[in-house]
């Protein structure tokens, strides 16, 4: 569209100008050929004009000879010749009458036999004798045939009466000779300052005598047939022409130079005249005016042309202006598009510069929080270690004194548990940050789960003299599915970190509301964690769900903990997809409303196999009847374990315990042992789970598939360092029948023992 | 040397061509020959009035023009020659003929080149050059030098008889009366001849035609306003012949004599008087005192030459459709009027040129001539075509009687000259089925000619034949043909036919003599003046300067050069044959009294035959 448009303001003024220089061509060129025209016009009526006058100069000067003969003639006729020598004489008078001598004539007289008298006598046959016997009365021509070697202009008269002579000779003719030289002067134009040729011609266009000027143009015999075939001659019969026109006047072209001719008839004497010029002389003046004019006109059609071209120029320059203008235009507003994309480029690049340095500044938060957590975790670690490494010293010292190893020996358990707790905390909030913490959902019954924890943390309350209130609102679905030991975990930490930081003498409570359902198989539920405590500053509260955080303030830095329950506590909501909101007031307490959707399940809860399960909570409650007696006592027990130093405690342990052991450094060895022992020689096996030649998990299936008659029966505890639930779901696949983590907590192997022998006799396991 | 090398290389080039070219035409069965030679570039055909031209002219204009391949042939002297070559689209390129009146000519000027335009036509006099201008200023024809023809007197033999050179009229009545007196014959010509007739008859009454009124008729007759004699001005010419006949003792026997036994007689002192020509009387001035005396008239002053132009010369217009062509055409027709041309044409005996420039040269054989030129005293005979015949009929009617008085001759004259104004349906003698190409071909040599010779043989009988290709007057063509234009297949005037018996040696000595000879009448100048063979075959080889006889075969086999065979020979006995055949060592030849040109028509004609067919005769290499 564009381009057309360009195109079409292109072609009109390119039109315009094609049609001004057409019309000053065209009018150049119609104008040149009008002067042209006139020019010829001046020339050929100049030439006409002067031809003419020429013709009549020459015919008069012809004429005015014939005069002179027929006067002669007139006086012939007196006279009597009586012999040859009064011829003679009487030649001789006349010529003296006519001075032919000053005019370059002379005069003859023929015979009947053609000879030939003048005044010296009788000279033989006139040599143009044949010319003049076609019976006319006059002739006239130009002779060549003259003794004098002249070409003479030849008047003859017949005599209408031949003289008869004394001796009989009859003379028939008179003839007059004339210098054609001498009549040059008739048709020799001072007009053109002798720059003219004449030629005097026959009337079929051969020259008429032999001597010519040899610097004439045409030196041909026939002149006319040459005019005719010269270059640019417009008129091919010339001859029948002159039947038409009296006076031809034309132009032709010979060796490069124009020349201009008028060919005229001398009708009365059977002649023609032809005048020849360059055409350089004709015409001279007018043809210098209309030169002048030519080219003033060429001038002026160059200084238009010139005009045209500027103008077209200036034209074409401020389209071109134009033309860059828009462009510049175009540019500048392409150039603004870039630069507002080079700004938004700017801004995104500022935005991603801003994340990149957010991340790395999120990236060194980390890496702080890292270094801190590391920090913390080297300080909260040494911390116990100290009082064990300690107490362990002092214990060495004071080995004979019962009260300080009794003390020590306690602040060295206390601090370990400490160290355990620690130790178990780090692993597990590091393998849930780590995401390889997962959900092990089960139908569980809520009433008792709450029953459990407050089990659980009453004799904590107790120690520090809280009231503890439990409150069950609105329960309307009591089983669900839920990852039982994970809430458990949940709430213990609250509560115990609101046992630990309230003063004694404080009043926790516990409420347990079910809220309204989001969905019909949701049931919806709010857990309150409310005491009247130390409480956290505001500042606190905002990091309270980070690692290794801790109020620090005189009274919290005595109560022990790890830092990492309420970082658990918060990624352990974050999986199940609960909630926490903290409340807290300095001095005044804290308030933790936790709120979680469970599945509602159609099946109760297997009540049993939940208490069986690892419930440590529960352990506590238990921990009052083995003080009675160890279940162990009597056993002997098939130990698999590839540490020596464990194995040694083990076999301590199980000694004070009142049992006794088979210790077996693989899985292999034990699984021969236990195929190699009599039944009933082993009540139980303790089973490492990481052990060279055959793990635990193999050994135990080993075992399982064994011919020996109690391979299915006898008891399996997993005894291990890996004490995650999945561990001890793994523990249980393999054929397992309990889990007991290390280190060997005695207590906690007892129950265990005593969890799986009574399932053994209710026949649950199998 | 290196020139003629290259020439003959380009040419060996352009032969195979050529020949290849003509075959092809041959079969085609058209308009042979001419095409090849337009398109050979260099060659230029050239029509002699007669076989005299070729021995010098020919030669003359061979070395003007080394590069150029001249086809010459002898052509019948009559412009009804060229017309007929002109109907037949085959004019040479350059056309001579002596017998010339302008108007003959007039109907087929167009196929002529205009020469008024040339600066050969400027060459020559105002005066002489009016006679070829016609009404439009056009001229075709120029004249060569001028011809003097009058009576040659053997003035040793007058002196010996006490009788002088006669100076008018009365005195030459006088002498032809001392002469028979004494038995020897007062003036002998050869009026077998047209020309001889026409000749004698107008010159010894020049003084007359030439009057006014004589000069006045002519005018008329040559403008076409008369075709009858004026009674004033002819009746005297009749009575003067009557009175001529009657004391030169011309009887109708002498019309039997040729014009080689004219100079016989001449020769051998038996005619004192015959009508000569220039050359003539400076060639028999060798051992005698000749003079050339004008036709005589009353008194001295009315002692008239008769002179003509050796040829007139023309152009075919042909040339005319290439700038090139022309130009080589007209440089050649200058060479031919220059005056280096024109004294070949005389022999350098004697020049009167018509063209400026060129000073008279005449032998003190001519004295007599120059004061007739300066006194204008030159008659130029009346030679249109019919005068020449009808003279010849009327004169020889006087001679034998037929027309006793002049009356009767004057009325025959006339009457026989309207009769030949009027025109009557041409009488178709002979058709001619095929072309015969007269261009020379190294390999087999002349079709046209072969042809000829062939036939002559045939009618002759004799076992071997030759003769010069120049003899036959160019291509044959097919088509129709009267008698009179069978005669225009071959020249005819002067060649006779010499019979006798060779040995193959003789015969090969005879070809070297006539190849090896130059400047002579029958010399071989350029290939297509080589002899043709007839019942033999030569092989020649082109040398620096002629040509060399390498080996003569019959029908391919090797001559046996002591086998003697009947052999004919075509040739001027006295111009060349003789000498020829005694070079051979053939002293024993007789003259056959048959003209070859009537052989020829007669086999067409009377006996109704093709000619026979032509042989390769000649390998040049």
């Amino acid at each position: 569209m564009r381009s057309d448009r360009k195109k079409n303001g292109i072609i009109l003024p390119v039109l315009l100008a094609a049609c001004l220089l057409a019309i000053m061509v065209v009018g150049g060129s119609h104008f040149t050929s009008y002067l042209q025209k006139q020019i010829f016009l001046e020339r050929t009526t100049q030439l006409n004009e002067i031809t003419s006058q020429v013709r009549a100069n020459l015919s008069n000067a012809l004429d005015s000879h014939w005069n002179y003969l027929t006067i002669l003639v007139n006086m012939m006729r007196e006279r009597r010749f009586g012999s040859e020598a009064e011829v003679e004489s009487f030649i001789g008078e006349m010529e003296a009458v006519l001075e032919t001598d000053g005019y370059h004539a002379m005069l003859l007289l023929l015979d009947s036999r053609g000879n030939c008298y003048d005044d010296h006598g009788k000279y033989g046959v006139w040599t143009d004798i044949d010319r003049i016997s076609g019976g006319e009365e006059r002739y006239t021509f130009i002779s060549d045939s003259s003794r004098e070697e002249h070409s003479y202009w030849t008047f003859v008269q017949k005599l209408d009466k031949p003289l008869v002579s004394g001796d009989g000779t009859a003379f028939t003719h008179v003839i007059l000779l004339k210098d054609v030289e001498t009549l040059t002067d008739y048709y020799d134009s001072d007009a053109y300052g002798g720059h003219n040729e004449t030629y005097i011609l026959k009337n079929n266009g051969t020259r008429m005598h032999d001597n010519i000027d040899p610097d004439n143009t045409i030196q041909a015999y026939n002149v006319l047939k040459v005019l005719e075939e010269m270059e640019g001659q417009r008129y091919t019969n010339l001859r029948e022409m002159l039947t038409k026109q009296d006076v031809i006047s034309a132009n032709f072209t010979y060796n490069g130079t124009e020349y201009y001719y008028c060919l005229v008839s001398l009708e009365a004497y059977d002649t023609l005249i032809l005048f020849l010029i360059p055409a350089q002389f004709v015409a001279y003046g007018t043809v210098n005016m209309m030169g002048a004019v030519i080219r003033m006109l060429l001038l002026l059609m160059v200084a238009i042309a010139v005009l045209l071209i500027a103008t077209m120029i200036f034209f074409a320059r401020q389209r071109s202006s134009q033309r860059l203008y828009r462009q510049e235009q175009e540019n500048l507003r392409r150039q603004e598009e870039m630069n507002e994309k080079l700004e938004e480029s700017n801004v995104m690049l500022a935005r991603s510069k801003e994340t990149a340095e957010q991340a790395f500044q999120i990236a060194e938060e980390a890496n702080r929080a890292k270094s801190s957590f590391l920090s913390n975790m080297s300080h909260d670690i040494r911390t116990p270690m100290n009082a064990v490494v300690g107490f362990a010293a002092l214990l060495a010292r004071d080995a004979d004194k019962p009260d300080k190893v009794r003390e020590y020996t306690e602040k060295i358990t206390a601090s370990s548990q400490h160290l355990l707790g620690l130790i178990n905390d780090i692993l597990d909030i590091s393998k849930i940050e780590a995401g390889k913490t997962t959900l092990n959902l089960t139908d569980e019954n809520l009433p008792e789960l709450i029953e459990g924890i407050d089990s659980f943390i009453r004799p904590q309350m107790k120690a520090k003299r809280h009231t503890f209130e439990v409150l069950k609102k609105d329960i309307r679905h009591e089983n669900v599915v839920m990852d039982k030991l994970r809430l458990n975990q949940i709430l213990v930490n609250l509560l115990s970190n609101a046992v630990k930081y309230t003063p004694e003498g404080g009043h926790i409570v516990l409420t347990v509301q079910e809220l309204p359902q989001s969905g019909k198989q949701l049931a919806h539920y709010r857990f309150v964690v409310e005491d009247n405590g130390y409480g956290m500053s505001e500042a606190y509260v905002q990091k309270i769900f980070q690692a290794f955080t801790r109020e620090e303030d005189s009274v919290t830095n005595k109560i022990q903990g790890t830092g990492l329950g309420m970082a658990i506590t918060k990624n352990l909501l974050d999986l199940m997809g609960g909630s926490i909101l903290v409340k807290s007031e300095k001095n005044k307490g804290s308030v933790f409303t936790v709120e979680l959707e469970f599945a509602v399940s159609d099946r109760p809860a297997d009540q049993d196999l939940e208490k069986d399960n690892g419930m440590t909570g529960n352990l506590a409650e238990e921990g009052a009847k083995e003080k009675e007696e160890s279940i162990l006592c009597g056993m002997h027990i098939l130990v698999a374990e590839d540490n020596e130093i464990n194995a040694e405690i083990l076999k301590e342990f199980l000694d004070m315990a009142g049992a006794s052991c088979d210790i077996y450094e693989n899985g292999k060895l034990a699984a021969e042992a236990f195929a190699d022992s009599a039944p009933g020689q082993y009540q139980l096996i303790l089973m490492d789970v990481q052990m060279p030649v055959m793990n635990g998990y193999e050994a135990t299936r080993t075992i399982r598939a064994l011919n020996h008659p109690l391979a299915k029966k006898i008891p399996i505890i997993a005894m291990t360092a890996n004490a995650f639930a999945e561990d001890i779901r793994d523990a249980l696949e393999a054929g397992m029948d309990g889990h007991a983590a290390k280190p060997v907590d005695m207590n906690v192997l007892e129950q265990t023992v005593r969890a799986v022998l009574e399932r053994e006799e209710k026949g649950t396991v199998d | 040397m290196k020139k003629r090398t290259w020439r003959a290389f380009i040419l060996a080039g352009l032969l195979p061509f050529t020949l290849l070219w003509a075959c092809g035409r041959e079969k085609a069965g058209g308009d042979i020959g001419r095409k090849a030679v337009d398109d050979a570039g260099n060659r230029v055909t050239v029509a002699f009035w007669s076989d005299q031209l070729t021995e010098h002219y020919g030669a003359y204009l061979r070395d003007c023009f080394p590069d150029v391949e001249f086809e010459f042939y002898v052509a019948t002297n009559s412009t009804d020659f060229y017309r007929f070559k002109e109907e037949k689209g085959d004019l040479p390129d350059i056309l001579t003929v002596r017998r010339f009146a302008l108007s003959d000519v007039e109907p087929w000027r167009d196929s002529l080149m205009d020469l008024s335009d040339s600066e050969l036509a400027n060459a020559f006099h105002q005066s002489y050059l009016r006679s070829y201008t016609y009404e439009d200023g056009t001229v075709n024809w120029l004249p060569a030098c001028a011809e003097i023809d009058s009576i040659l007197i053997n003035k040793t033999l007058l002196e010996a008889n006490d009788i002088p050179v006669p100076m008018n009229y009365t005195e030459f009545v006088d002498t032809c009366g001392k002469l028979r007196e004494l038995g020897i014959r007062p003036f002998l010509s050869n009026f077998d001849a047209d020309y001889t007739c026409m000749e004698v008859l107008q010159g010894i009454s020049a003084s007359m035609l030439t009057s006014q009124a004589g000069r006045q008729w002519r005018q008329l007759y040559e403008s076409g306003q008369t075709d009858e004699l004026s009674e004033e001005v002819w009746m005297p010419v009749f009575e003067r012949m009557e009175e001529f006949i009657d004391y030169t003792g011309l009887t109708g026997q002498d019309l039997e004599i040729g014009h080689l036994d004219v100079f016989g007689y001449y020769e051998n002192n038996e005619a004192a008087m015959v009508r000569g020509t220039g050359e003539e009387a400076a060639r028999y001035s060798e051992d005698r005192e000749s003079v050339l005396m004008p036709f005589y008239g009353e008194t001295a002053e009315d002692n008239w030459y008769l002179t003509y132009p050796a040829f007139q010369v023309a152009a075919s217009a042909r040339a005319e459709e290439s700038p090139e062509r022309e130009k080589l055409i007209k440089e050649i027709l200058t060479a031919m009027l220059n005056e280096e041309g024109l004294l070949r044409i005389t022999n350098g005996k004697n020049l009167v040129a018509y063209n400026k420039g060129v000073p008279p040269q005449i032998p003190k054989e001519l004295a007599n001539v120059q004061t007739a030129i300066d006194d204008n005293r030159l008659y130029i005979r009346l030679a249109s075509a019919d005068m020449f015949a009808v003279s010849r009929q009327v004169v020889q009617g006087m001679i034998t009687g037929e027309y006793p008085d002049a009356r009767s001759a004057f009325d025959a004259f006339n009457k026989a000259l309207q009769e030949s104004k009027e025109t009557t349906d041409p009488v178709i003698a002979a058709h001619i089925d095929r072309d015969y190409a007269y261009a020379f071909q190294p390999e087999g040599g002349s079709e046209a000619a072969s042809a000829v010779i062939n036939s002559l043989r045939e009618a002759m009988g004799t076992q071997l034949f030759v003769g010069q290709a120049s003899n036959v007057a160019g291509n044959i063509l097919a088509g129709d043909y009267t008698e009179e234009q069978l005669k225009f297949l071959t020249q005819g005037e002067t060649t006779e036919i010499l019979l006798c018996d060779m040995t193959g040696e003789q015969l090969y000595r005879y070809m070297e003599y006539v190849l090896t000879t130059p400047g002579r009448r029958g010399s071989v100048v350029n290939d297509s003046t080589l002899y043709v063979s007839g019942g033999f075959e030569m092989e020649v080889a082109r040398k620096d300067k002629g040509y060399a006889l390498e080996r003569l075969t019959v029908g391919g086999e090797e001559l046996d050069r002591n086998a003697v065979f009947s052999v004919a020979v075509l040739g001027s006995e006295t111009l060349m044959q003789k000498e020829a055949l005694e070079a051979a060592g053939v002293a024993d030849y007789t003259k056959s009294g048959l003209s070859f040109k009537q052989i020829i028509v007669d086999r067409l004609a009377s006996e109704g035959k093709q000619l026979t067919d032509p042989v390769d005769y000649i390998t040049l290499r």
